[in-house]
């Protein structure tokens, strides 16, 4: 009785899981059915079979949207901003959760308080021009690191928490000094939260369009995100070219979403042993 | 599985760098080229509705490049950002080198491209514009800027077929639109195509029939603008309003209205769901594009929108010019490309080039318009609209569309719409210490 | 044990540095201009004190309906992202759901759209004759469900918080699925040995060691609840009329009418609300953690 009753809810867990995805995917579908459309097809954006299959709309959103090398600069963007956000962020987030006092203490609640800061591109535009940073990549790189430091540092900080400080003791018994502890025994634990951070802040930072529109005067160092405009007009859109390029869009970071997963999974079973 | 996963990531990243980072050094600009030819790249910047999406704009400046070794990088932001983006560029000297805004640059509510831009008033292409547009890119009777697109005329198209059918001639008062609308609707059909969530459409028939106002006083809009007689001096606007109500309650818009879009206009009036939509002229070719099937330029004929009573159309000057930014290195260099752009073959490429235009503002070129066309445009009385004439309209052109909106979802009477419209003049006007409003 | 030395504060000098120099300052800065008279139109700025947030407190009925319809918005859509996020965690860590990696990649892809794509497709499907969602409302017989989705005064406001969810409980499942695979199994292999059920289970060892996470949630959420823009903005832009009106709807008419001082005085009075509604909320969070 137990058993049957078991594998109905086996089942009935496997039937919720693929109907919620089910509902949750249909506008995906409605975009991607789209993308083969004609413009005219298109306009109504409906979930229904292209009547012809318009794969030449790709190759349009490419070679206008010269997506190529703006897929590229995205991901520069994406990768060295995430990179730096999730070492200094975990840095941070190591000392000021095992040791939550005194200047820690304000330096936690001084990152933190960005989470509600807002964004203010007259004056950043200001400090940007002074620091010479105004229409460089690296201007952007750094940039968006440091807009994706206090939600990050507070996610990690919570997740320090969870790792027993008798780790830390051992560690120091045998010798450690804090930048060896920190990288030879807390990093490696550290895994769930930083693969968590990596496929979070990566995909804010691939959506965002507006600081490249901002802080950098040459399209080619563009990043993927502002192609689309190509195929907005005056009046109206070709929604087909904008739901290919939305597609095309949208592949890297579910990529990045997938290998994260694995990461997140991996991390854990490493670090369950010591749990 | 792991090592894997391990492997594609850091090969991903590498080459995603290293393309990144020649992609980076790629962009460097010299002085000049090999052959003669200029190595110089213009920034043009620009928001969505700014350049055709046809790319015509595009390809002219390819072949400039091809000529002359200068290259264009056209730079299109979202329109939402747009203002904000380029005030916030030029006032830190961080704007691109040519830049396109729209026009009339001369209202006070406009952005004062008079004080970013270089004067082109000497330039030997401006005596080829057409009066009225020029001054839409003019202050004081310096030009600064360059303009192409014909003047707009939005009228009310409608099916010939389906008025023939049921023996209704064009309406030329409200009261007889009301009966057209009524029997149209009788027989089935939606008598008018509105859309109003793109925001602009719905608040055509407000402004663009400024000859109403102009028949009131011949100065309306100078004493509008001096704050000698505000909105509410004119029964017409309020008029209007009213009747847009009584029409969208009485079904004449039918049911979906509020959750049209524009962009299925084409659908509506090609499968003659829908009898009438305000549009210009050149629309029409724009459906047979699409619908080949439809021959939208012989079935839809065109009518003034008789909203009050109104019986003069509204032309409207106003569109998008393109400006050189005064602190750009190239200056010159953009005055080149104004002059390519200026060229006949040029123009007639441009004209040619996107669909959705029927004239340029460049009386040189001969406008796409039939000989019947023409016929019936030279027929009509013209006046300005309001929007391109009167301070502090156009900027509010996409809250008044959500003010009707919620006129028509019962939230605000049009007694109250008319007043949100006023106030929020003043306080544009008091924002921006017009001396009309601020003693 | 030195902590001091053990934990030297400089780890966290990198973070605070970039922060400091290119999110606080210039955010300081800005908030500075609230207090000034700055606008499209001049190019003097002048100080006025207070008086930008005297006119948020006094005139102007229509922010109390924004403010009104924010606190709605972020109450309603953190219940739901939580709830829903919660649950699909839970799920999705089973063992004996099969393509449990598809599935959360698939029900975290609608965060990964932007909110301009979103909107225009929900637009399109919410449409009451042409779009799919009444359409299949209708094919199922239930015509008397489908309804004006986006126009229907009291429809909309739902509609976009159900919109909203659809696309943010996606987020919330990682971080919580993050949260549940740090709990060592081990807590969970003792439980069932001494025969606990599935909901004993979840309440008397995952809710309690959730419970840090949950709060993070509810940070998450509450922030950007009470500061949303985007997805009000592409779904309806505020309408029908200004039904669907937020505070950050509210400033961004602000800077398009050219008024930027009073587009940040609202911007920062909300920056000081959320601020302290942070700083509440990690207060009682920590209390919480010394009396266990």
């Amino acid at each position: 009785m137990r058993k049957t009753g078991k594998i109905i809810g086996r089942i009935l867990g496997n039937v919720v899981a693929m109907l919620i995805s089910l509902i949750v995917i249909i506008p995906l579908v409605v975009l991607f059915l789209n993308s083969f459309k004609t413009s005219g097809e298109a306009n109504r954006m409906t979930l229904s079979l292209p009547k012809e299959w318009m794969f030449e709309n790709y190759q349009t959103v490419i070679e206008q949207g010269k997506l190529l090398s703006s897929f590229f600069n995205g991901l520069l963007y994406a990768v060295f901003s995430v990179l730096i956000v999730v070492i200094v962020v975990s840095a941070a987030a190591f000392v000021i959760s095992r040791n939550p006092k005194g200047i820690n203490r304000f330096l936690y609640y001084f990152i933190i308080s960005g989470i509600a800061l807002p964004i203010n591109n007259v004056a950043l535009m200001k400090v940007l021009q002074a620091l010479h940073l105004v229409n460089t990549q690296i201007g952007i790189i750094l940039l968006y690191a440091a807009i994706n430091i206090p939600l990050s540092l507070f996610l990690a900080y919570g997740f320090i928490g969870t790792i027993p400080r008798e780790i830390d003791e051992a560690a120091v018994i045998d010798g450690c000094k804090p930048s060896q502890l920190f990288l030879r025994v807390i990093a490696p634990l550290l895994r769930p939260i930083v693969s968590t951070l990596f496929v979070l802040d990566f995909m804010s930072v691939w959506n965002d369009f507006t600081m490249p529109l901002y802080y950098l005067n040459n399209s080619r160092k563009w990043p993927m995100t502002l192609a689309v405009y190509n195929f907005f007009g005056a009046f109206e859109y070709s929604w087909n070219l904008v739901a290919a390029d939305i597609i095309l869009t949208l592949a890297p970071v579910l990529l990045v979403f997938i290998i994260g997963q694995k990461y997140i999974v991996g991390g854990v079973s490493a670090g369950s042993v010591k749990g | 599985m792991k090592k894997k996963v391990k492997q594609i990531v850091s090969l991903t990243l590498a080459a995603g760098l290293a393309v990144g980072m020649i992609a980076g050094c790629g962009t460097k600009e010299g002085s000049s080229g090999a052959n003669g030819k200029k190595n110089v790249t213009l920034t043009f910047g620009s928001h969505q509705s700014g350049l055709p999406t046809s790319g015509i704009v595009q390809d002219l400046a390819k072949d400039f490049e091809d000529e002359t070794g200068i290259q264009i990088d056209f730079q299109i932001s979202p329109d939402a950002q747009w203002r904000d983006l380029i005030k916030v560029k030029l006032d830190s000297g961080e704007a691109p080198d040519i830049i396109c805004v729209d026009t009339p640059i001369g209202l006070a509510s406009s952005l004062h491209m008079d004080q970013y831009s270089v004067e082109l008033t000497e330039q030997p292409w401006v005596n080829r514009i057409e009066k009225t547009t020029l001054a839409a890119v003019s202050v004081k009777d310096k030009v600064y800027g360059i303009t192409f697109p014909g003047a707009k005329m939005y009228f009310y198209l409608y099916n010939k077929d389906i008025f023939d059918k049921l023996g209704l001639s064009v309406p030329t008062t409200y009261s007889e639109f009301k009966t057209v609308c009524q029997k149209i609707k009788e027989a089935g059909y939606t008598p008018i195509y509105e859309a109003t969530t793109n925001g602009w459409h719905q608040v055509l028939p407000l402004f663009e029939t400024g000859g109403l106002w102009l028949n009131q006083d011949p100065n309306m809009y100078d004493k509008l603008n001096d704050n000698k007689i505000d909105l509410d001096g004119i029964p017409a606007l309020l008029t209007i309003i009213k009747q847009l109500d009584e029409c969208a309650k009485a079904g004449y818009f039918g049911d979906d209205y509020l959750s049209n879009a524009w962009e299925n206009a084409k659908e509506a009036m090609a499968t003659e769901r829908c009898a009438m939509t305000i549009a210009e002229l050149g629309f029409r070719g724009q459906i047979e594009k699409e619908y080949p099937d439809f021959k939208a330029t012989e079935k839809l004929r065109a009518f003034v929108m008789p909203w009050g009573d109104n019986h003069v159309i509204g032309v409207n000057p106003a569109s998008n010019a393109y400006f050189i930014n005064k602190d750009s290195k190239y200056s010159e260099e953009a005055k080149q490309f104004f002059d390519f752009l200026a060229r006949p073959e040029n123009l007639k490429k441009r004209l040619i080039g996107q669909p959705e235009l029927s004239a340029l503002c460049w009386p040189e070129i001969t406008s796409k318009y039939t000989k019947e066309d023409q016929a019936f445009l030279d027929s009509l009385k013209k006046a300005n609209v309001v929007q391109t004439s009167v301070n502090y309209i156009d900027s509010q052109w996409m809250d008044v569309g959500k003010d009707l909106e919620a006129m028509y979802t019962g939230a605000l009477t049009p007694e109250e719409v008319l007043k949100t419209l006023k106030d929020r003049r003043t306080e544009q006007a008091k924002l921006q210490k017009d001396p009309g409003w601020v003693k | 044990m030195n902590k001091r030395k053990l934990y030297p504060w400089y780890f966290a000098g990198a973070a605070a540095f970039l922060f400091f120099l290119l999110c606080f300052v210039p955010g300081i800065l800005g908030i500075a201009y609230s207090f000034t008279d700055w606008n499209n139109f001049s190019k003097e700025i002048n100080f006025v004190g207070l008086a930008n947030y005297k006119a948020v407190f006094q005139g102007n009925s229509e922010y109390l309906k924004y403010i009104g319809n924010t606190i709605l918005f972020t109450v309603v859509t953190t219940i739901m992202k939580t709830l829903f996020g919660l649950a699909l965690a839970l799920l999705l860590t089973q063992n004996f759901i099969r393509f449990k990696n598809f599935h959360r990649m698939i029900i975290f892809s609608p965060q990964v759209m932007s909110y301009l794509v979103a909107g225009l497709v929900f637009r399109s499907m919410l449409h009451p004759t042409t779009g799919f969602l009444n359409n299949f409302l209708r094919s199922l017989g239930l015509n008397g469900l489908a309804k004006n989705w986006l126009t229907d005064l009291t429809m909309v406001f739902p509609t976009v918080m159900t919109v909203d969810t659809w696309k943010g409980m996606g987020y919330i499942m990682v971080v919580v699925i993050a949260g549940l695979l740090s709990v060592s199994p081990e807590y969970y292999e003792a439980a069932s040995m001494d025969g606990a059920s599935f909901f004993q289970k979840f309440w008397s060892i995952t809710l309690p060691l959730l419970k840090p996470v949950l709060v993070n949630i509810t940070v998450l959420n509450v922030t950007y609840g009470l500061r949303v823009f985007d997805m009000i903005y592409s779904l309806t832009n505020g309408g029908p009329g200004n039904a669907t009106g937020v505070i950050n709807t509210a400033v961004y008419k602000e800077f398009s009418k050219g008024n930027l001082a009073m587009g940040t005085t609202l911007s920062s009075v909300l920056f000081f609300v959320v601020l302290a509604l942070l700083y509440f909320i990690i207060k009682s969070m920590e209390h919480k953690e010394v009396e266990v």
